[in-house]
């Protein structure tokens, strides 16, 4: 493959002559035009020139990769010199590139350039994406290429301690919602066929530039094929400044919006998604250790500080039941202290429908999750010691979610709130 | 058309070209909303105010009656001036910004387009006064010089107007009006009058207006001898106006205002190239009238009447409007009989109909206006709404013309019911202010504030109706119960089937609904998400309230979750000291009532959880010797859909005690002695001292006393030690519990119990007494057996005691790992072959050592022509079971086993023939009926070091006991295997690229190799035929399971069955040729 002058970085579309056919568009995330970063969209090299090794060598023959990478007006002018990989830059949007989560302008991006190459499988890469195994994003692109999934996300291994919103929230949530069972919901990192970028270029549209999106949600509601690949634990996400607050806020509000703009279709019974499941992690470990329970200390200090502030908001939010049952939890002693499953999925349902119904300012509710979220967090660092505890209690909570479902149709439709 | 013109189309706001088809429209008049000015008169910045209530009321698209410049001698259908907005109402400008405030929120707006006639202030009628005849301007209207031309055409309002004709001095002519004298038609024979009327529509359009209500439509053009209404060139003339808006606008909407019987409208809808629209004017009597007379008869006979229109095209609907509700499109009869029902005082009538609103047409009663509302909501059609119904506002019937439905809105107690600041006696009408229906009492702040108003009640049916395209877009089927108080009937939309039933009657009507075809499914209750009993072949029963409805959505049963954790109620708590306690008097309701019909749900082995519980019962129960505290219950479980089952449940209490997992917990437990207590009635099986004590009673032998009768424990000759041995419970198990006693035996407890000994216990003690070692040796049982007199008496198997198998694990998993190590190779291939024969050797000396029985229930018996008929019906009684199933899913099969789908359905003939040649064997030649294992596959076996143990003697666990324990054919067994194989090979292939062809060629042989060897052993069993049919029979066992479980995996059994059946039609071919 012939080597390509990277252009000068500037609007898209590029250079015509920059148009031969790529089967795979790599889309870098906005965090490699870091300013001042002495890396820079350089480091993922290695990587790719490792996927086109492995690429070239796959039943699908050598398939050139186009490396789209974000370059700033601001900064100097850096030519990528590789035989293997051309590469094509484009200007990240001014508001995305502290965001480590891959937002609307990034789908926007990915689905442009798609369609002005004509690639057959786009590979979005998230910061630091550089240590991810290539194998793991081999698989991705694979399974696309081979047209076995629309959209392929990895599932990282994590910590016991580790993706706790995930667990507690998104996941149980989004497979409840959706019955798509993929363990990480809202992946940095993601392979997508050329109908599902499109989708997803299209959702992006009707969506703010620093706006998540939710691709898992997007499949289930187009009826693409999903995959899910596990793999080797990711590096750290540099997150900056936001904090607890900032991210339930961010992502609670994302999602309860993505669940209700899709009510039509969720609120429909549908068959399980299929979701092919390449290769086998331990999903869960332990390797820095069991969770610390003096933690859950501070963790129910928190709770208790919210019931004494929060109670008067919830009671707006929550039924009875569940504000009897918050009651007890805040007078229970550390060592018996358990949040139920029951009682949890009724707190995230009631405020995803408190959230719909505009009850309180959304900001305002959205904030009032964060110290009932931490009795979940508490109970989960009390029970979990164990990689396997960690599992089954996900996977409980899970089901839990599901369970509890038809009080979300029913309280969605009929949104009286004189229910137990 | 081509590109270049497509592109200059002006876009309109919404962006499906079908919105008007799922719009929500609100119909209402800008003097009436809200005064923004304080001039007593409502206007373009005041509605423009209410836009966010709109928006939370649910309303798509509003409908504005005419806003324009006129001397509002008939509420403003008397235009003076088509391009500009009456002053009282504010500016262009005004409008321009509620327009784009509007589209902001998502909502389309139409406006009238009333071009049948002008008001006689129009500059365009004082010119033509003053013309000379036969001259352009004069022409723009119809003048004769005699009021006989159109002699006979009826008077629409008849209580002021005595002839089409007025005389004008001016003119020296009559000129010509279907309405008012002060509304002079347009003469739509002069192509001036179109163009002026394209340009007042461009002129709207350009600005954004999503839609045209075209008022007075039928008579446009007048012909002589005719009634002058509907005549063809009225229908070209609309066309045009089509054909104007097509050319140069995207997504806009013209409805046609026809008050006419159903087939006279549907012209107006061309071949969905005339309007887009039309209202169904006759339905609107016919739901009052029904209402009445509490028959649905009214309601079925009009919409029987109504022709289907064309796919781009819809009703609107309406329960009331602007005008009075019209009894034009009734007969004499029926017209009286509204007068009488809806109008006693003379002054609610007015033209040939009855001027008052909702609320007041039905006494202000709630459960008809949410009644009839429900009605507008389901019916096909978009359902339009008149401003303040949905408050429930009321009428004047003191005021002139229909002005007593126009009075303002009510929006809160304040003065002028919040619609304006002006002195009340400034409004340009008095609001309402009876006792009743006065503003103080029915205003939108009040209901907005009251969850269980009639406003919040709208809004979420509004809300609800929005979630489903069905309402707007599906077909109408009506249902026909006996009933005739009950309107019932199916909206169908892609999978969208709702099935609506309303009860028009004051008092409870039963009824019952055939809904046969939709057998398996399950109703569930709309508004509540309410999962109603599962539709069976008998006519569906429903008991409505007095003037309640359903709307029932047509789900698919429940798929099995089975590790479901319901959500509990964290707050039951029982108050006791003892299990005793807890098994008696208000513990024992509270158990049976609230705890375990949820604990239930939640257990994996639960096999009913598609099913309602209705409620459950104690039916028996004995303490545990040694064990404090800890119980076996047996409880029946009735539902709602048929007969009941019978379930074990071991339970045990405890006091702070710490290492309880949550999920064995079935309820909260508290000393009535001390409040701080901290107890549970835990799930028995969790505790060693439960688990030991179970194995101790069969070891023992022992029995022990329940409150009806005895279980007893009954070992065989395997010994089992004395001493405690650690036990857990197994996780592998799923339609029953296992507990494991180290490494030496498994006890198995059977949760549903089924009257009879069951058929593992059985044959594995036959087995092990006989001395067969390939399977665990049986070491004992437990069984229940009720005392005399109780109304069953027959013994029941609780559980079994095993010896546990060391193993490499089951069979499927061992083949799967084969699978993986095999890779392609022959080599790999043909070892698992080995071990295919020497597991098909095993299961024909099973089969030999079965046939020796000598016991009536062991003893083998010939096969007779009567038990193969019984296989033969069998076999289709299967067929006709999954290929039902097939019928009622395949709209949600994934498209590529759609095709495989139809390809079976058109084959059920083949099945027939195949079941009908099992009735033909002769007895002679198909071997004899044994005991078998009855439910035979790769899981039922454990792979030792190089041999298999055969298990699980259970049979098919949803079947009867006494179906499991019928004598058949061992050929059962050898189909259940080879279909094993093939699952395992599919299985794979699923997960691993690349192989479909080396794992087609292993299952090929490997079938092959079980085959001959079981044949090579075991004593002739019966033709191919047989097998083939064995073979077919399980593949639609396995289909219906798949569709009714994993869809996805529904192709196997699919591919499987269509290949049996090629097989087949390839012999039958080969032995016609043969015959030949």
């Amino acid at each position: 493959m012939a080597s390509v002058e990277m252009p000068a970085p500037m609007q898209m579309p590029q250079a015509r002559e920059e148009r031969v056919a790529a089967q795979v568009l790599v889309c870098l995330g906005p965090t490699f035009a870091e300013p001042g970063s002495t890396t820079g969209f350089r480091v993922i090299v290695p990587l790719l020139e490792a996927l086109h090794a492995r690429l070239a060598d796959g039943p699908n023959g050598a398939s050139p990769i186009l490396l789209a990478h974000p370059a700033l007006p601001s900064m100097p002018e850096e030519r990528l010199r590789n035989d293997l990989v051309r590469s094509v830059a484009y200007t990240p949007a001014s508001d995305a590139r502290t965001m480590w989560l891959q937002t609307a302008a990034d789908y926007r991006v990915a689905r442009d350039l798609m369609v002005e190459h004509q690639c057959t499988c786009c590979l979005m890469l998230g910061a630091e994406a550089q240590d991810v195994a290539p194998d793991t994003l081999l698989a991705m692109i694979d399974t696309v290429l081979r047209g076995q999934a629309d959209l392929a996300v990895p599932c990282y291994e994590t910590e016991i301690d580790e993706a706790l919103l995930n667990s507690a929230l998104i996941y149980p949530l989004t497979r409840s919602i959706y019955g798509a069972n993929v363990r990480m919901p809202l992946p940095v990192d993601l392979a997508m066929s050329a109908r599902m970028c499109e989708r997803m270029g299209q959702a992006a549209a009707k969506a703010l530039p620093g706006a998540l999106m939710w691709p898992i949600a997007e499949a289930a509601a187009a009826g693409f094929s999903l995959a899910e690949v596990a793999s080797a634990r990711r590096p750290d996400l540099q997150r900056g400044d936001i904090d607890l607050n900032g991210i339930i806020a961010l992502i609670g509000s994302s999602i309860f919006s993505d669940v209700e703009s899709k009510a039509q279709f969720w609120q429909r019974t549908r068959p399980l998604l299929e979701v092919k499941h390449i290769g086998q992690n331990a999903a869960i470990t332990a390797n820095k250790g069991a969770p610390d329970k003096a933690e859950a200390n501070t963790l129910i200090d928190s709770f208790r500080l919210g019931y004494g502030n929060l109670h008067e908001i919830w009671a707006l939010v929550l039924p009875p039941n569940s504000l009897l049952g918050l009651k007890k939890l805040s007078l229970m002693p550390v060592e018996n202290f358990r949040m139920s499953n029951a009682l949890w999925v009724r707190v995230v349902y009631d405020f995803l429908l408190a959230h719909r119904l505009r009850t309180i300012n959304r900001g305002h509710l959205l904030g009032a999750l964060t110290p009932l979220y931490l009795a979940w967090v508490a109970t989960y660092v009390l029970e979990c010691d164990t990689p396997d505890d960690a599992k089954k209690h996900v996977e409980a909570l899970a089901l839990a979610f599901e369970a509890d479902k038809p009080y979300l149709v029913s309280r969605w439709r009929w949104p009286d709130r004189f229910n137990p | 058309m081509t590109p270049s013109t497509a592109t200059r189309k002006k876009p309109g706001s919404a962006s499906d070209p079908l919105w008007y088809k799922d719009a929500i429209i609100y119909e209402v008049h800008v003097k009436a909303f809200a005064d923004s000015n304080g001039d007593g008169i409502g206007d373009f910045p005041g509605l423009m105010g209410k836009l966010d209530y709109l928006q939370s009321l649910g309303v798509t698209c509003i409908w504005l009656l005419p806003f324009f410049p006129s001397p509002l001698r008939d509420d403003g259908y008397d235009i003076s001036d088509y391009m500009n907005v009456n002053p009282n109402y504010g500016t262009v400008a005004d409008f321009q910004s509620f327009l784009k405030e509007a589209h902001a929120r998502g909502m389309q707006v139409m406006i009238e387009l009333v071009i049948n006639h002008t008001s006689d202030q129009h500059p365009w009628f004082q010119a033509a006064r003053k013309a000379p005849k036969g001259s352009p301007e004069r022409e723009m209207y119809v003048w004769s010089d005699t009021d006989k031309l159109y002699s006979g055409v009826r008077i629409i309002f008849t209580d002021t107007e005595k002839s089409n004709w007025t005389w004008d001095d001016e003119a020296q002519q009559y000129y010509w009006h279907r309405f008012f004298a002060h509304q002079p038609d347009l003469n739509f024979d002069n192509p001036r009058v179109m163009e002026e009327v394209l340009k007042a529509m461009r002129f709207w359009l350009d600005m954004g207006v999503d839609g045209l209500r075209l008022d007075a439509i039928p008579y446009l053009v007048e012909r002589d001898g005719t009634s002058c209404e509907n005549v063809p060139e009225t229908h070209d003339k609309i066309k045009e106006i089509r054909a104007a808006i097509d050319a140069e606008y995207d997504d806009r909407l013209i409805l046609a205002e026809a008050n006419m019987w159903p087939a006279d409208v549907r012209p107006y809808f061309g071949e969905g190239d005339e309007c887009h629209m039309a209202f169904h004017f006759p339905l609107m009597p016919r739901i009052y009238m029904a209402l009445r007379q509490e028959d649905r008869l009214p309601i079925t006979e009009i919409m029987a009447q109504t022709p289907p229109i064309p796919e781009n095209c819809q009703w609107g609907l309406f329960l009331r409007n602007h005008d009075e509700l019209t009894l034009e499109m009734v007969t004499d009869d029926e017209r009286d009989y509204m007068y009488f029902a809806y109008s006693a005082d003379p002054r609610m009538r007015i033209n040939v109909g009855i001027r008052r609103r909702l609320a007041p047409l039905v006494d202000n009663n709630r459960r008809r206006i949410e009644l009839l509302n429900s009605i507008l909501f389901s019916f096909p059609g978009t359902p339009i709404l008149y401003y303040g119904d949905e408050i429930g506002m009321g009428d004047n019937i003191y005021l002139g013309d229909r002005n007593g439905v126009r009075t303002p809105m009510q929006w809160n107690s304040d003065r002028n019911a919040g619609f304006s600041r002006a002195n009340p006696q400034k409004l340009y009408s008095p609001v309402i202010m009876d006792p009743v229906w006065g503003y103080q009492a029915i205003n939108v702040e009040a209901q907005d504030s009251d969850t269980s108003s009639l406003l919040n009640w709208t809004r979420n049916m509004i809300a609800l109706r929005k979630l489903f395209q069905v309402f707007g877009r599906g077909t109408l089927e009506f249902l026909k119960p006996d009933n005739r108080k009950v309107l019932a009937y199916l909206r169908e939309y892609n999978d969208e089937r709702v099935v609506c039933v309303a009860n028009l009657s004051r008092f409870a009507q039963p009824v019952q609904l055939d809904l046969a075809r939709w057998e398996g499914m399950v109703p569930v209750e709309m508004l509540g998400y309410v999962p109603f009993p599962k539709i069976g072949s008998e006519p569906y029963s429903i008991t409505l309230g007095p003037y309640s409805f359903l709307w029932l959505e047509l789900q698919p049963a429940p798929r099995r979750n089975e590790e479901a954790e319901a959500a509990k109620n964290p707050e039951v708590m029982i108050p006791a000291e003892t299990l005793a306690d807890v098994l008696a008097g208000p513990g024992l309701e509270l158990l049976q009532e609230a705890v375990l019909p949820k604990f239930v749900c939640t257990q994996r082995w639960f096999g009913s959880k598609s099913r309602t519980i209705q409620n459950a019962s104690v039916y028996d129960w004995a303490t545990l010797p040694d064990v404090p505290d800890a119980a076996l219950l047996l409880v029946d479980l009735c539902y709602t859909d048929g007969t009941s089952e019978r379930y074990v449940f071991p339970i045990a209490l405890r006091f702070n005690e710490r290492n309880i997992d949550a999920r064995d917990v079935l309820v909260e437990v508290r000393r009535a002695s001390d409040a701080a207590s901290d107890g549970f009635v835990v799930d028995g099986l969790a505790l060693e001292q439960v688990r030991s004590a179970l194995l101790k009673i069969i070891r023992d032998g022992a029995a022990i006393r329940t409150q009806h009768g005895t279980m007893a424990g009954k070992p065989s000759t395997v010994a089992i030690p004395e001493n405690e041995m650690h036990s857990e419970r197994s996780h592998a198990e799923q339609s029953n519990s296992s507990l494991l006693f180290e490494d030496k035996f498994i006890l198995k407890l059977f949760r549903r119990l089924q009257p009879g000994i069951n058929p593992d216990a059985e044959i594995g003690r036959f087995l092990t007494e006989k001395g067969y070692t390939q399977v665990p040796p049986f070491a004992g049982d437990m069984v229940y057996t009720p005392a005399d007199g109780e109304p069953q008496t027959e013994p029941t198997t609780i559980a079994i005691l095993q010896g546990l198998v060391q193993s490499e694990g089951d069979g499927w998993e061992w083949t799967l790992r084969e699978l993986e190590a095999i890779d392609g190779e022959d080599a790999g291939i043909a070892r698992y072959m080995e071990a295919a024969r020497k597991l098909a050797q095993r299961t024909a000396e099973m089969h030999a050592v079965l046939a020796t029985g000598t016991t009536p229930e062991m003893v083998a018996e010939p096969m007779t022509a009567a038990s193969l008929q019984a296989d033969a019906e069998r076999l289709i009684e299967q067929a006709e079971s999954a290929l039902a199933t097939l019928r009622r899913k395949l709209a949600d099969l994934p498209e590529d086993l759609g095709d495989l789908a139809a390809q079976l359905l058109v084959q059920r003939s083949k099945i027939r023939e195949i079941a009908e040649q099992i009735a033909t064997v002769d007895p002679a030649t198909a071997g004899k009926r044994t005991r078998i294992h009855g439910d035979y596959h790769l899981g039922q076996v454990l792979r030792t070091a190089d041999d298999f143990v055969l298990l699980d003697f259970e049979g098919e666990p949803a079947k009867p006991i006494e179906v499991r324990r019928e004598k058949m054919s061992p050929l059962r067994d050898v189909a259940g295997m080879l279909r094993s194989f093939r699952y395992a090979a599919a299985a794979f292939a699923r997960t691993h690229a690349g192989v479909d062809d080396w794992v087609e060629k292993w299952d090929e042989e490997v079938a092959t190799a079980f085959l001959r060897s079981y044949n090579s052993v075991a004593a002739p069993n019966g033709p191919e035929d047989l097998l083939r049919a064995y073979l077919l029979e399980k593949a639609l066992y396995e289909l219906q399971y798949e569709l009714n479980n994993r869809p996805g995996w529904a192709e196997i059994p699919l591919r499987g069955i269509l290949k049996l059946l090629d097989e087949h039609r390839t012999e039958a071919t080969r032995a016609n040729h043969g015959k030949r």
